[in-house]
């Protein structure tokens, strides 16, 4: 679609930005698959990641001659979600078209998506702007449409595997709003966390259920004049860094092209061009005289819908809090730091998380670091998603209560959590069997000290002498006796009390 | 080697047991062995067979369904699994389906027995079956002229007594044309009544699979076991079940039947339209009322329906790109393999259809053509119902001409176009229509059409056997066939 580059039109106001050579106006076009069990217009299972080639097809995905299209409900109500959530309208009459095109990966010669009457219009979703405080970016449009297969080159062959062929795909296009790569980053994120939160889909740019084309043009002023030539649009974009990598690369070229004569003083309309992480720079597709003709037509074989007041009442009041509306709560709630609220709603996973330990009790900052900390390491260093985190919220509040109370240390914390994390074994059972409690006692612990600072009398006497960083040596040997279970607290107490 | 009988002689036949489904398949493959009118592109010898061996259990069982042993013809654009289906044209080379399409799998559970695969003009794309990639079919009445089309092998089949019914499909009269000039009953049911699972497509929104017969109650009988429902056709409308047969008996006395004033005009030969004007009078004679009424969009129809069918089959065949099924030419590329594939896989006709209809959908003319005829359609649509809020069925001519000669207008696209003029406006509109034998013209048949309103196909096979009752038009034979 190219709504979002129609938008980069001559006559918008323009408002160049001081002290920059160039301003860049960024407009994002997302293709998100939507998470239903079975794809777009067939019984086929859409879970089609991993999967043996061609073994999630049938008639109707393999495009076979007198197959027709069936429409997912469920797909259209997620849409409908995805749109709500992003503050759509969604209009009374709403239809699918074909988009005409040949390509090996698309069956049938034609998309099924939405032409000129998309399920949602006219949204828009909050980032946090440059200059501090936030602002919306525009929704022009969510479409519907049909994703394709995948083609697999080989040396002078290529293969076709149409598993991926007919699975929901949601086009989410945004308005020419962000003006700078940071404010495209913070509107894919942005865009990730309500889709997620909205239970529309994963979101997983890792497997290619996600995509990015930005459109990127850069606006400045040249001997009085304002300048605005038309956007490269970068397509297929399957990163957040490959946007922001290419987004910078792209606005850059396009401003040294400007200086060089280069093409785009002669640009008339948006050119395509692909990007290449591998060296870093972009490549031109094709120009606009080139585009191709997508002869859009109403898809006769859908009838057109009206989507209900009703339906669209229903599902816009069972929507789930979002993303903004949930982190503001969560800080004003549990005083929780805008950085936490952040990373806790991140994905809804790790906030039902948090709100589950803090509701059994659980302090509520020592539980955000918790999950921040050890569990987004583990998270990442595994590849896990946060939906499939091995530990209960029960478990983590009965670790944070562990903590809050002293009964075990920092230190022997992470050994629990990891242990947790593995065995899947409460964390009080953990520190009963391996005696992992925390001591604090103490008599017990001032003879522990008593025989550090009688084998370590250098140290000591290097402390009494004024330095002051033998106490650490001292304080890690003690530590070290007790086997990290001595209350650090009451050591230095002890230490700094008998040296003193 | 006899004719095959129709639907209610042969049932009757099968319980009395004088006569069996695999005796009924084997004269039926014989004949369709020996059809000298390249009506057959395949005969599905052990297929048919088999299924007749089953359905002989069935009726053995005392399975009471009508259609139960009797054999059919099937056009070669409705897909069936496990055998070799065409559409007519080379693209499909080698394609035999993974699956059967939605009418066949009806017929089958009734335990009728499909014979074999019949000729059609490429992709449905014709008025003569001349467009066939396999040589045309020719008109049992005299061999050199066409049977019409696209559904002329089908038409032939019924007509020179090979099978007791066929399915067509109907997309601008190719099943009532080919009915009218063969002689035979040919009806196309209202869009959505039927579903086109598995029907290779032509023009989405205009094609509908319908049945031939000699007799109107047979075509009752077979949208009996075709129309409803069908959770993989998202156009076929949920309708209550309904007796199709139940005004058979009726007569029209008392029905207002309305003539279309623009559907006699100039360029009607005098001779069809000679005979219709007297099927008119006998309707009237039955008890019918008759009133003249105006249909004035009549004239646009023609070129609404040469954009928008056009556009929709330009979308339609671009699957057939030599990947995944049928003819492949490979080329130095991935463009090439494409030109090469369908520059000889498909025929003159399709493409120019294609070019036409890739053409209307451009950039640019687009809403001077497409959106146009859209809206020119729905004016269409607008009078016949007005039309039909005043009388009960319109009685037109099925087609301008009798059947004409092989090679006459194949050099004239415009002329053989114009063979649709009084059929299309049907499609056009999603009514049903049917057309009867109503006489001969220079010995050859003439077609009555009758139009009805939606989903009014009850009224429809009312007026057909009331006028079948009281005729004998329906009993003439091709003279080759009294000769032999
Ligand atoms: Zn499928």
């Amino acid at each position: 679609m190219d709504a979002g580059a129609e938008r980069v039109a001559e006559g918008d106001a323009v408002s160049v930005a001081m002290g920059r050579a160039y301003e860049i106006v960024i407009g994002i076009e997302t293709h998100v698959e939507l998470g239903t069990l079975s794809k777009m217009f067939c019984g086929c299972s859409a879970r089609w990641f991993g999967m043996p080639p061609n073994t999630l097809v049938c008639p109707v995905c393999l495009g076979l001659p007198g197959a027709l299209p069936v429409p997912n409900r469920r797909a259209i109500e997620l849409a409908m979600t995805a749109g709500l959530a992003l503050h759509c309208e969604v209009p009374e009459h709403t239809k699918f078209d074909r988009k005409n095109y040949m390509y090996p990966d698309l069956p049938k010669g034609y998309q099924i998506s939405q032409y000129d009457l998309p399920l949602n219009v006219k949204g828009w979703l909050e980032i946090p702007a440059d200059g501090g405080g936030t602002k919306r970016v525009g929704i022009i449009r969510a479409h519907l449409e049909e994703d394709t297969g995948k083609l697999l080159h080989g040396q002078g062959y290529s293969l076709v595997d149409f598993n991926r062929s007919g699975v929901p795909l949601l086009e989410i296009v945004s308005a020419p709003d962000m003006s700078s790569v940071t404010e495209a980053l913070a509107y894919a994120e942005a865009l990730r966390e309500i889709v997620i939160h909205a239970g529309v889909s994963e979101f997983r740019l890792e497997e290619g259920a996600a995509r990015f084309d930005t459109n990127v043009s850069i606006r400045f002023r040249e001997g009085g004049e304002v300048r605005w030539p038309p956007q490269s649009e970068i397509k297929n974009l399957n990163s957040l860094r490959a946007v922001e990598q290419a987004a910078t690369f792209e606005a850059q070229r396009l401003w040294d092209d400007w200086h060089a004569g280069g093409e785009i003083r002669s640009r008339r309309a948006k050119i395509t061009v692909g990007w290449s992480p591998e060296t870093g720079r972009t490549f031109l597709q094709r120009r606009k005289e080139e585009a191709e003709d997508y002869r859009y037509f109403p898809e006769p074989d859908l009838v057109a819908l009206a989507p209900s007041r009703e339906t669209v009442a229903t599902i816009r009041s069972s929507l789930p809090e979002m993303p903004s509306e949930r982190r503001a709560r969560l800080a004003s709630q549990h005083g929780l730091s805008d950085y936490d609220a952040r990373i806790l709603v991140s994905d809804p996973a790790l906030a039902a998380l948090f709100e589950d330990a803090v509701g059994l009790g659980a302090d509520p900052k020592v539980t955000a670091n918790w999950i921040g900390g050890e569990t987004l390491r583990l998270l990442r260093e595994r590849s896990v998603r946060a939906a499939e985190i091995p530990f209960t919220a029960a478990q983590l509040a009965q670790l944070v209560g562990l903590i809050t109370t002293r009964e075990i240390s920092a230190t022997i914390a992470k050994d629990v959590f990891a242990e947790m994390w593995a065995s899947r074994t409460d964390p009080a059972a953990i520190v009963e069997e391996k005696g992992l409690r925390q001591v604090s006692d103490e008599g017990a612990l001032g003879a522990v000290v008593d025989q550090v600072l009688a084998a370590q009398a250098k140290a000591a006497t290097d402390y009494r002498g004024g330095n002051k960083r033998a106490l650490e040596a001292l304080f890690g040997a003690v530590m070290g006796r007790t086997k990290g279970k001595a209350d650090p607290r009451v050591v230095r107490r002890l230490l700094t009390e008998k040296l003193g | 080697m006899a004719e095959a009988g129709t639907v209610r002689e042969l049932a009757s036949a099968l319980r009395a047991r004088s006569t069996s489904a695999v005796e009924l398949a084997r004269d039926a493959i014989a004949r369709a062995k020996a059809d000298p009118y390249n009506a057959w592109l395949l005969v599905a010898e052990e297929h048919a067979l088999a299924l007749a061996q089953a359905a002989d259990e069935r009726i053995a069982a005392g399975d009471p369904a009508l259609l139960c042993g009797i054999p059919w013809a099937c056009k070669d654009i409705i897909g069936t699994k496990d055998v070799e289906t065409t559409a007519g044209s080379r693209i499909l080379d080698g394609y035999v389906p993974p699956y059967s399409a939605t009418v066949v799998e009806r017929l089958d559970r009734e335990g009728a027995v499909m014979i074999g695969k019949t000729n059609l003009d490429e992709f449905a794309m014709g008025s003569s079956n001349e467009n066939s990639a396999f040589g045309p079919a020719h008109n049992p009445w005299d061999p050199a002229r066409v049977p019409g089309g696209s559904s002329g092998g089908s038409a032939v089949s019924v007509a020179a007594g090979e099978v007791t019914f066929a399915l067509g499909t109907d997309t601008g009269g190719s099943i009532r044309q080919p009915g009218a000039l063969t002689g035979i009953v040919g009806m196309k049911p209202t869009y959505g009544r039927v579903s086109r699972y598995g029907v290779v497509a032509f023009a989405s929104s205009l094609d509908q699979v319908g049945p031939f017969a000699r007799a109107v109650e047979d075509a009752a009988i077979v949208c009996q076991a075709l129309f409803g429902l069908d959770p993989s056709d998202a156009t076929t409308m949920p309708l209550p079940a309904e007796d199709l047969r139940r005004d058979l008996e009726r007569g029209v006395k008392g029905m207002r039947l309305g003539v279309p004033k623009e559907y006699f005009i100039r360029g009607i030969e005098p001779g069809v339209e000679r005979a219709v004007r007297a099927a008119i009078r006998d309707l009237e004679s039955q008890g019918a009322s008759i009133e003249e009424v105006s249909l004035p969009s009549t004239d646009s129809a023609l070129g609404v329906y040469y954009i928008i069918q056009p556009a929709e089959a330009s979308a339609n065949l671009a699957r057939y790109d030599g990947v995944r099924f049928g003819l492949r030419v490979e080329g130095p590329d991935l463009v090439e393999t494409y030109k090469r594939t369908r520059g000889a896989g498909f025929g003159a006709e399709v493409k120019r259809r294609m070019i036409l209809g890739t053409y209307a959908l451009s950039t640019g003319y687009y809403d001077a053509y497409y959106v146009k005829a859209q809206k020119v359609r729905t004016l269409i649509k607008e009078e016949f119902e007005r039309v039909f809020a005043k009388v009960d069925a319109l009685v037109t001519p099925t087609s301008p001409s009798i059947a004409f000669g092989i090679g006459a207008k194949v050099n004239d696209p415009l002329q053989m176009y114009l063979n649709d003029v009084f059929t299309l406006p049907v499609n056009i509109a999603g009514l049903p229509g049917i057309s009867i034998p109503c006489g001969l013209s220079e010995g050859l048949p003439v077609g009555l059409q009758v139009i009805a309103g939606y989903f009014q196909e009850a009224t429809l096979f009312r007026v057909a056997a009331a006028y079948e009752r009281a005729t004998d038009h329906h009993t003439l034979r091709p003279s080759t066939l009294r000769k032999s």
